[in-house]
């Protein structure tokens, strides 16, 4: 029985990337996707998910998780879908699972689905209006603000008027800036035509439906070197990130040992918290799951174990890369467990458990989520050590 | 008389908006200008245009998919002109002269 354990572990660290080859990324809003914490793609896979939970322990369980989007990229991806039904796919997951003992024997196998109830997180053209709006009206200024800058420009030098090629070298770093985001790259003479109270006065002059202060509160951030466009696009992609994930996840496993089956929901929901804020994310959490399974203590099959367990905490981003995607996070909750069943042989009716996750990506789509349980009641701590590979571009 | 195509062909994304303004700056002879508002993929057949003439043609929008932008047409050297955005919001400029 080592071989399969060892097979699946082998594919748990294989798999992700050779899937992330195969998958075509622009068919994704991956910007949107990326600013996503680690958290809340743990509760809903974007493409792929494998992971190792009790790393250090006797019984690990290896997990993969794909979404239906993910299923069919491997199958069909050379087939572009309409955004609506990549959406419906990318909205829903399935899971399959392995458990082994410290012998390297698979005790118990498990299938489920992951299923959504909710989910804000990514775009649909209905709920758009409100915060493209801000990005609509920057690209609606910058259009004729171009155009005012390549007038003053064969103002200013006359020969430009019959010299394409010459005014495409300047108006080229434009493009560039764009391309790069940075606006500090501009040639000198569209700095010095943006600098000019007759370019903006002329400007105010034409686009009457523009005020002073977005003028020159647009042009001030393009002297800044900011890209406006861009950066607005980003905050919409970190106010989406931030929205409502709302989860149900029903599944069943087979106790090989016992020779019985087992049944779990759960239902997970997370939100971001302050929702004006562009820096290091906090998210709310609440999580709940039921489970029917055997009371291991006895000989024979039975389904006395049915522990409920309820849990509140709170995510918090605690690194970010310049694309203020994720590298850190630290996850604070508290978990509740009550026992259902009538199991005698089962050790308490209820554990209040105080918990922390400290979330590392240690390369590219790897996480090692270390979790920290200390049980109030008898002063016991213990260490949980997952490794997580979670692939969404 | 030149004749030039201005292609946007958006993909992936219901969510897109493109202003594409097409003039002659300071021009007293011959003024052209034309400003249109797409939410998606769009074809411009410009005709009438004047031959070894100067255009100014920009961009401003954004897309949640990608954009493929494309000039061809009557006019020198590079032709066609092509680009492929995705993902953001973006303006860029394109100065063309018509062939003689």
């Amino acid at each position: 029985m080592k071989k399969p354990i060892l097979t699946l572990l082998a594919w748990c660290l294989c798999a992700l990337p050779i899937f992330a080859q195969n998958f075509n990324t622009a068919y994704l809003t991956t910007k949107i996707d990326a600013q996503k914490t680690a958290n809340s793609k743990d509760i809903l896979t974007t493409l792929f998910r494998a992971s190792i939970d009790n790393l250090l322990g006797d019984d690990r369980t290896y997990t993969l998780n794909s979404s239906f989007l993910g299923f069919h990229e491997i199958i069909n991806k050379k087939k572009p879908l309409p955004y609506s039904v990549e959406r419906k796919l990318k909205q829903n997951s399935f899971n399959l699972g392995l458990t082994g003992d410290e012998e390297h024997n698979i005790t118990k196998v498990s299938g489920g689905f992951t299923l959504t109830i909710k989910n804000d997180k990514d775009i649909t053209e209905n709920k758009i209006a409100p915060e493209f709006a801000k990005l609509r009206s920057y690209a609606a200024m910058i259009s004729p603000l171009l155009r005012e800058v390549r007038s003053y420009l064969v103002n200013a030098h006359p020969l430009l008027k019959n010299d394409a090629v010459k005014m495409q070298e300047i108006i080229g770093t434009w493009n560039e800036a764009s391309r790069q985001h940075d606006f500090s790259i501009l040639d000198n003479e569209i700095k010095k035509a943006l600098k000019s109270s007759t370019l903006q006065q002329r400007f105010l002059d034409v686009n009457k439906s523009f005020s002073k202060e977005e003028v020159e509160t647009l042009i001030a951030a393009i002297l800044n070197g900011d890209d406006i466009l861009y950066d607005e696009y980003q905050h919409i992609a970190n106010v989406y990130a931030k929205k409502l994930l709302w989860t149900v996840s029903p599944s069943a496993s087979y106790d090989r040992i016992h020779k019985q089956g087992e049944y779990l929901i759960a239902t997970n929901a997370t939100f971001g918290l302050w929702k004006k804020s562009a820096q290091k994310p906090w998210e709310f959490e609440m999580k709940a799951q039921f489970k029917i399974a055997n009371d291991s203590t006895l000989v024979q099959s039975n389904y006395n174990d049915k522990p409920l367990s309820i849990s509140i905490g709170l995510n918090k981003v605690l690194l970010q890369n310049q694309e203020k995607e994720s590298k850190m996070e630290f996850k604070f909750f508290t978990q509740y467990n009550l026992q259902l069943g009538a199991t005698p042989s089962l050790q308490e009716k209820d554990v209040f458990t105080l918990n922390a996750t400290l979330r590392i990506n240690v390369y590219k789509s790897l996480w090692l989520p270390v979790t920290l349980k200390y049980d109030a009641a008898k002063g016991n701590l213990l260490g949980l050590f997952t490794l997580t590979a979670n692939l969404s571009k | 008389m030149s004749t030039i195509t201005i292609r946007g062909e958006f993909l992936n994304s219901d969510n897109n908006w493109l202003t594409l303004d097409v003039y002659v700056p300071n021009s007293s002879g011959n003024p052209y200008n034309l400003t249109r508002t797409y939410h998606g993929s769009f074809v411009e057949e410009l005709s009438g245009l004047e031959n070894d003439a100067i255009y100014y043609i920009d961009f401003a929008g954004y897309t949640t998919g990608t954009v493929n932008l494309t000039i061809s047409g009557e006019f020198k050297l590079p032709n066609p002109i092509h680009e492929t955005i995705t993902e953001t919001g973006f303006s860029r400029g394109y100065t063309i002269q018509t062939n003689k």
